[in-house]
């Protein structure tokens, strides 16, 4: 088959786009530093650390096209903080100005909404556009969306309250509407979000930050286009808008053609208590590809579901990773892949189904994609990771001495390992693919709310096996100094992290109470404590209350029932301790080179018994030092005991974990 | 007899030599620098400069030993304490993944796990811990370091970095655990958070870390420096450039060697600074391009603009008080190519040194932007380069030669095509320390140097919006005059995360006492006598709630309720220019306090004035005409002038090129320069 | 005014499919006579899209209609449906 090129020459690009080369790439350039200028305004005028810290944002500039049916909008540059930001912009700017209507905009009119069945990925994701006038006619469009602390509902944050099944008990659902009409705030609006929500005033700091972006990227645009020109702006937008589809097209045109499919399953929706089921099925051919999530299970009750432009993000990032993740994103990025997605399943949900846990069917999504991908081209494929949100929440009301009676809020996000891949290791402690954050800073956690941090490193044998392991583990601690309650958004409890092309399963999430501090300090090494010391609260244990992935039982005499509860009263003085999954294990384990099994025993990253079961590799533990035949005789065996059907490569776990 | 000041900068190819007198001479050399013995290099210089030891007043010197160490790993074999259970977040970094071709790289891999500074094996949990209120919740437990440390020595580790959680607040298990390791480990050196002890616990343990990885490299380094200058007979003062924008002596600096990490290019930021006040210029962006990176700065109302935090790689960062410095991929080596999909590029990837550029003749075969420059033909190989390279101007081309085909472009508009976008890329880091923080260039003077910025000044300027452009003497060897004219400079903190009512009049001014004392102490250390001791105090702070705390520059004096409302004022309004907004109901929490110490070590110099001469250049300073090629008009001639023989007074009007040994002066069209009393270019741009 | 596409009651079905109706032409980029018209999510949002089966060209993109309940949600006020008022 006659390879297609997707590459311009410079008479080519002259031709098409009316500028040379060299211009096509400067304003391609200057497109993207537009929006960094943009984000940067954000960063510098908002007010909460959600926005800042947890960089859970994104600020866009689009080219407004005329199409057979009405005015298109396509991203030309993106800056984004959480990935999952810059692919939805595209969704649910579309949505916003179709359904308000671009000839109802003006200058200096910004379009709020935050609506999932709109395209949002959440009720707290509140996304603002603004459409830039050049010579009277509307040319080029302005957006940001950023996540906002609280958006009401009935539960501080808005956002894993398990027990809401209606969109109507999770918090403000804002349609389309203006917040600044030609420049003049809106009274009305802000009143509705000032009133309804938590904590007005990050409200008011924030939206005025958002908007003011707004105004800056307006300007900047406008600047451009009094510089260039009109048409040779637009022209230069379209070829970056190209740009990125012929690197789309060049990826997906060195992937096999075929059909390739992939199924992958969430624990349960915190309430029906059942396995959920994400089915996917990837079609590629030539340049051109199709994801259709057909044969996924019916949305469940809980709100563990994601809107149809929530999950189409997040399948189409899963495609990213996979096939060019180096270039830019804008809409070339989206232009070669159609997403087929029935209505009324776990990710594509009808209204007014409660959409706000999106977070772990989400990652079903993308880490099917890594499935269907890495069947059809293993030598670039990609494990699991550690899958889930993964998400608890505490606050309540301080009474340390000089703090008495102030409320506070901690999101307690403990990241675990990525899968490992064809060609690397999983990276460790980072946060899943379609979101981005800066963790947070443990000393001002400990000044600002009444919690000890008392663990926070990996765990032993929580990595996937395989000749890539997969990231490993992490183990964390709270101690709580004052009452509080917990809500609690975990999977990847019951169904540990798979591993890929042969590779091990990763140690899947749990949840434990600890006695007292002690056992942190004396009686747990490497994030291993015995049973004797931990009450389970979730997880696949044995009788004894010990993790055990492999033989134990989903939620034993657990105090919950699932990895997903709602406000859960817990005393001052409790310690809630939570083993985060790790990634799954690319390839054969019994390939891995010895003297990096060895480096992960010396770094008491590996127990030697997990080294000799997963490995074949035996350490002699008293010299450190690798027993070369012992190793060789050990990987033979289990190969060939592999063959008859009589062993694979275990889940991770620390094997024989003590009572 | 007149006295010099050296100042010496050692880079990745070259140390740079520059010997200032008081009575207004000026010497410059360079060598090779000596890879792996950088001080045999500046031997190596101080001979080929010819000075004799007793002419020299003072030696100030910035080098890259620490530096280098890091980047390549072959720093020393650091041992981390930590509290128990916190012993990983050096591979945890801040969590997040960097931005650009990585953010969705799944086989991405964060820098410190990929290659540690400090191993798993080596980072050990203490039983210990201190609580948000200074409080012990847990003792340390004696017994069990001294049984780690005795592991960690048994593997040959000899320097000790100790970073308790809380430890900003209440340090005493440090203090008690650096006892016990001088015990079990005589002669390891050991940091702790006393180096920097503010609040985060990634930022401060990775500096922490990072200064015991260089420990003994540095001290080691300063025994061989002071052995050999020595022994060749200097008895002058010697200083080390500091990345804080100071110099200190080397005995200062043996028990914070993290300081010297980045010398080099803040040596060029400082040259500026004194330049930029010399001539009465306040604002200046400053700009150094070398053959690998640019390295920019800000200096703002006469002051160079301070950042806490510098990346080394991705979460590998030094979170000390330093000048600003944005270091990009984009120098005379840098590589001209396309991608996939056939986009021009510029970079990062670099031909370096070696093979180096095309034209140098030295097995270099792609292009790069220096070829750019040769294939145009403003490089007059006659003079550049110093002797060292003879450019050819038919490798230049054969290197362009096949992506000219496969783009079908003419080679010169492919290599004039890629010089716009070098340019319009180092506009863009610009303005990512200018624009993006509220800054507008167009108040700013550019000053360019380093042996590729007065190449592509000129129009960078003209992208920004800036008007005028200087170029310095010299401009191959500024940073090596940078580090010429620095005074002695120290800083200490005190972290306190209170509310600023609630830390008061008696914590501010308990906490200004001892640090002031701290400060004017390591002064006299170093030999500043009080008459030439000056001090800055300086207040973080943010709003509750926030993560992120802003510095205000605040009076020298005892402070009293009211004095403490004035504070508040000052913040808010250094908040809302900042960030565009205040929020006067909220409470504000002061983070850190800062005391900085500086030391004027000598008189200050003047810089000595060059001949008159006329409005028109003598005919003897043109060199040549040649034919330079243009978008519009083709190959077209332009004049060549020797910046050597140019005096005070004259102009230039672009198109023109003005050579020099060190650097390659380009003017476009309608640019227009003039040369300054002291030889300075003056360039007004069109 | 009926306020279809606001409220969906939960699917009674586990597992949702979805049907792709045949239709009758021939792709003019492979030539191929498997085409069909189904509901996509692509670069402008939710469309109705007819593709030949073999080669994924897409033969034409039509705007869905209040029937064809895509996506789900219909605001009925959406522009076309009811005309703007001074404030939005």
């Amino acid at each position: 088959m006659a390879k297609k090129t997707f590459s311009l020459t410079a008479p080519e690009i002259q031709e098409r786009y009316g500028i040379d080369l060299i211009t096509a790439e400067v304003i391609r350039n200057s497109f993207i530093q537009i929006t960094r200028q943009m984000h940067a305004t954000l960063l510098r005028g908002s007010y909460s650390p959600i926005i800042r810290d947890y960089m859970d944002m994104a600020v866009c500039v689009f080219l407004i096209n005329q199409g057979q049916d009405g005015p298109e909008y396509e991203m030309v540059a993106v800056t984004e903080g959480c990935t999952q930001h810059a692919f939805n912009q595209q969704y649910f700017v579309n949505a916003m100005l179709n359904e308000y209507g671009l000839e109802n905009m003006r200058p200096g009119d910004v379009l709020i909404s935050n609506d999932t069945f709109r395209g949002g990925i959440h009720l707290s994701d509140l996304g603002a556009v603004s459409v830039v006038f050049c010579e009277g006619k509307p040319s080029f469009v302005v957006s940001n969306v950023a996540h906002w602390a609280d958006m009401g509902g009935a539960a501080p944050g808005s956002f894993l309250n398990g027990w809401a099944v209606e969109s109507y008990q999770e918090g403000l659902r804002i349609p389309p509407m203006l917040i600044y009409a030609e420049g003049v705030p809106v009274r009305t609006a802000f009143n509705l979000l000032i009133e309804n929500t938590r904590i007005p005033h990050y409200v008011l700091g924030d939206m005025r930050a958002q908007c003011g972006t707004l105004v800056v990227g307006t300007r900047l645009v406008g600047n451009m286009v009094d510089k260039l020109g009109l048409e040779v702006s637009r022209n230069g937008a379209q070829y970056s808008i190209d740009y990125v589809q012929r690197i789309s097209q060049q990826a997906i045109s060195e992937f096999p053609d075929g059909v390739y499919e992939a199924e992958d399953w969430m624990d349960d929706d915190g309430i029906e208590l059942e396995p959920v089921k994400t089915k996917v099925t990837v079609t590629i051919r030539g340049d051109k590809a199709e994801i259709d999530l057909s044969g996924s299970q019916r949305q469940p009750l809980g709100n563990t579901t994601s809107g149809w432009g929530a999950e189409a993000t997040r399948l189409l990032i899963g495609f990213k990773t996979m096939l060019e993740p180096a270039s830019p994103v804008n809409a070339g990025s989206f232009k070669q892949i159609d997403v087929i997605s029935p209505s009324g399943t776990v990710h594509n949900g009808l209204p007014p189904t409660s959409t706000n846990f999106h977070a772990d069917p989400g990652c079903r999504a993308y880490n099917s994609i890594y499935k269907a991908l890495s069947h059809a081209m293993p030598e670039r494929g990609v494990a699991s990771d550690y899958g889930t949100c993964n998400a608890y929440l505490w606050g309540g009301l301080d009474t340390r001495p000089g703090r008495i009676g102030t409320p506070w809020i901690y999101y307690i996000i403990a990241p675990g390992g990525w899968g490992g891949t064809a060609r690397t290791d999983g990276v460790p402690f980072c946060l899943v693919s379609y979101g981005n954050c800066y963790d947070p800073v443990v000393e001002l956690i400990e000044q600002e709310c009444p919690v000890i941090v008392l663990d926070k490193e990996f765990t032993m044998d929580s990595a996937g096996a395989g000749e890539h392991r997969g990231g490993p583990g992490t183990c964390v601690t709270y101690l709580a100094l004052s009452d509080t309650t917990m809500t609690a958004g975990a999977d990847r409890v019951r169904f540990p992290p798979p591993g890929e092309q042969g590779g091990g399963a990763a140690m899947p999430v749990y949840g434990y109470f600890l006695e007292d501090a002690n056992v942190s300090f004396k009686h747990t090494r490497n994030g291993i404590t015995p049973a004797r010391f931990m009450k389970p609260l979730f997880g696949l244990v044995d009788a004894d209350g010990r993790p055990d992935p492999s033989g134990g039982v989903y939620c034993l005499n657990t105090l919950a029932k699932s990895g997903k509860f709602s406000l859960r009263p817990v005393k001052a003085g409790t310690i809630f301790r939570n083993y985060c999954s790790g990634g799954g294990g690319f390839g054969d384990s019994l390939r891995r080179p010895v003297n990096l099994v060895l480096k992960d025993v010396e770094n008491e990253l590996l127990s030697p018994e997990f080294a000799a079961n997963a490995y074949g590799v035996v350490v002699n533990p008293a010299t450190m030092k690798v027993d070369e035949k012992a190793t060789e005789e050990r990987r033979r065996i289990l190969a060939a005991q592999r063959e008859q059907g009589k062993w694979s490569v275990p889940v991770a776990c620390y094997p024989n974990w003590p009572k | 007899m007149p006295k010099y000041k050296i100042g010496i900068d050692v880079g990745g190819t070259f140390t740079d030599l520059i010997a200032i007198s008081n009575n207004g001479e000026t010497l410059t050399t360079k060598v090779l620098s000596v890879k792996d013995d950088q001080s045999a290099g500046i031997i190596k210089g101080l001979k080929k400069l010819g000075l004799r030891p007793e002419e020299v007043e003072l030696i100030g010197h910035g080098f890259t030993v620490g530096l280098n160490a890091v980047l390549t790993r072959t720093g020393d074999k650091v041992g981390l304490l930590t509290t128990k259970g916190h012993r990983d977040n050096l591979d945890f970094g801040r969590m997040y993944r960097p931005w650009g071709k990585f953010l969705y790289d799944p086989n991405w891999m964060r820098p410190h796990v990929e290659r540690p500074l400090v191993s798993r094996k080596y980072r050990r949990g203490i039983t210990e811990r201190i609580l948000w209120d200074a409080s012990e919740l847990v003792a340390l437990d004696e017994g069990e370091l001294r049984g780690e440390l005795d592991l960690l020595k048994k593997d040959g580790v000899n320097s000790i970095a100790i970073c308790f959680l809380n430890a900003y607040l209440n340090d005493a298990h440090e203090e008690r655990a650096k006892e016990i390791v001088g015990e079990v480990i005589p002669d390891a050196y050991i940091q702790s958070s006393r180096l920097n002890p503010v609040v985060k616990e990634y930022e401060r343990t990775i500096t922490v870390v990072l200064d015991a990885y260089i420990g003994k490299i540095v001290s080691r380094y300063f025994d061989l420096l002071e052995q050999r200058l020595q022994d060749a007979g200097y008895r002058c003062d010697i200083f080390i450039m500091q990345f804080n924008g100071g110099f200190a002596r080397p005995s200062a600096l043996r028990t914070k060697p993290i300081y010297t990490l980045t010398s080099g290019p803040v040596a060029g930021v400082l040259g500026s600074r004194f330049l930029g006040e010399d001539l009465g210029v306040n604002n200046l962006l400053t700009l150094d391009m070398g053959g690998t990176s640019t390295d920019l700065g800000v200096i703002r109302d006469g002051v160079a603009v301070m950042t806490t935090q510098m990346e080394l790689e991705h979460a590998i960062n030094v979170n000390l008080p330093m000048v600003e410095i944005n270091t990009i991929g984009s120098g005379g080596g840098s590589i001209i190519y396309t991608d996939n999909v056939g986009a021009l590029k510029v970079g990062p990837e670099s031909a370096g040194s070696n093979p180096g550029p095309a034209c140098y003749g030295l097995g270099g075969t792609k292009p790069t932007i220096t070829d750019a420059h040769m294939v145009r033909g403003v490089i007059y190989p006659e003079v550049f380069g110093a002797g060292e390279v003879a450019p050819d101007l038919d490798l230049a081309r054969k290197a362009f030669k096949q992506l000219a085909n496969t783009l079908k472009l003419k080679i010169e508009d492919l290599a004039l095509g890629s010089i716009q976008l070098a340019t319009a890329q180092m506009a863009e880091a610009i303005r990512s320390i200018s624009t993006y923080r509220g800054l507008d260039p167009r108040d700013y003077t550019l000053v360019a140097f380093g042996a590729a910025g007065p190449m592509h000044a000129a129009d960078i300027a003209r992208n920004l919006g800036i008007k005028d452009v200087i170029i310095p003497v010299n401009p191959g060897c500024f940073s090596a005059f940078g580090c010429c004219v620095a005074d002695i400079k120290n800083n200490f903190v005190e972290s306190h995360v209170k509310i600023i009512d609630g830390l008061g009049p008696d914590g501010i001014n308990a906490s200004f006492r001892r640090l002031q004392e701290t400060a004017r102490k390591d002064l006299l250390s170093q030999n500043v006598p009080e008459e030439f001791q000056t001090f800055e105090w300086l207040l973080y702070g943010m709003y509750a709630g926030q993560t992120w705390d802003l510095p205000i520059s605040i009076p020298i004096q005892t402070y009293d309720n009211e004095g403490i409302a004035k504070l508040k004022e000052q913040f808010h309004e250094k908040y809302f220019e900042v960030r565009g907004y205040k929020a006067e109901e909220l409470p504000i929490i002061v983070t850190t306090l800062e005391v900085d110490g500086y030391g004027t070590v000598s008189e200050k110099h003047k810089p000595p004035k060059i001949e008159l001469g006329h409005h028109e250049v003598d005919r003897v300073a043109v060199v040549g005409v040649r034919k330079v090629y243009f978008r519009d008009t083709g190959y077209a001639d332009m004049p060549f002038y020797d910046r050597k023989k140019l005096k005070s007074g004259n102009t230039i009007v672009g198109p023109a090129v003005i050579v020099e040994e060190t650097g390659t002066n380009v003017l476009e069209r309608g640019d227009h320069a003039r040369v300054d009393e002291q030889g300075n270019l003056r360039i007004s741009v069109s | 005014m009926a306020m279809e596409n606001i409220i969906y009651p939960r699917p009674t079905e586990k597992f949702i499919y979805e049907k792709r109706a045949p239709v009758d032409a021939v792709c003019p980029a492979c030539g191929g006579k498997n085409v069909k018209r189904y509901r996509v999510i692509m670069y402008l949002g939710p469309k109705i899209r007819t593709k030949c089966q073999d080669c994924l060209h897409t033969l034409q993109t039509e705007e869905p209609t209040v029937a064809d309940q895509w996506p789900p949600y219909w605001a009925i006020t959406r522009s076309g449906r009811w005309k703007p008022s001074r404030v939005g």
